[in-house]
């Protein structure tokens, strides 16, 4: 099975990004404490860790190109699932923050969010199936 | 859409991940195809039922079809 082949070499090659991405944190912290750099390179190093993160989407888009139609069809369903429910949350906590102090949230965690989320609901979405 | 594939599959002793691994398909997919929760393509639906050298028609139902006509 097509897919079923890819598996390995999606995780391999993910997990690489997911390393890579480590790194570049490990370094651009380190950078920014101990180097004194032009703003323009401190922005280059800020930057940096969402080099691995567009890898990750590009290999993520490949393995949904290897996905049959079923889970083709799961994983639209689950990102649409996704995206309502950030647009819902975000769209509470925005009315929220126009007329109350709420806690800050930091955007960098939505990647984080949206891929972990999506990845709970595809399962559930095939626990559904099975039932 | 209602189907055969269950039924099928017994007579020829076929797991889903065996009958998922002759079409190229994922055995989750197989599941919800048998169990009736999606409606396979019309290129599915063939490579299906060129595995069990049936026709489509004779092993996918319509579910007004099987109600009306009480077809499994």
């Amino acid at each position: 099975m097509e897919s079923t082949k890819q598996e390995p070499l999606f995780l391999k090659l993910f997990m690489t990004a997911m390393v890579l991405f480590l790194i570049l944190i490990a370094v651009q912290t380190f950078s920014l404490e101990l180097l004194d750099m032009p703003t323009w390179l401190k922005v280059v190093v800020t930057l940096m860790p969402g080099l691995p993160l567009i890898w990750a989407f590009f290999i993520f888009r490949a393995r949904y190109k290897a996905f049959d139609e079923y889970m083709k069809a799961l994983t639209g369903e689950a990102f649409l699932w996704t995206l309502g429910f950030l647009c819902v949350s975000s769209f509470i906590y925005g009315m929220l923050a126009m007329k109350f102090p709420m806690p800050e949230v930091e955007l960098a965690l939505v990647t984080p969010f949206v891929f972990g989320s999506h990845g709970l609901i595809v399962q559930l979405l095939i626990w559904k199936d099975n039932e | 859409m209602n189907n055969r594939i269950k039924v099928l599959r017994a007579e020829q002793d076929w797991s889903q991940q065996a009958l998922a691994d002759k079409i190229g398909v994922s055995r989750q997919a197989v599941n919800a195809v048998e169990r009736g929760k999606h409606d396979p393509s019309l290129q599915l639906a063939f490579d299906i039922a060129n595995q069990f050298n049936q026709r489509i028609e004779d092993i996918f139902f319509p579910e007004k079809l099987t109600n009306s006509e009480g077809c499994e």
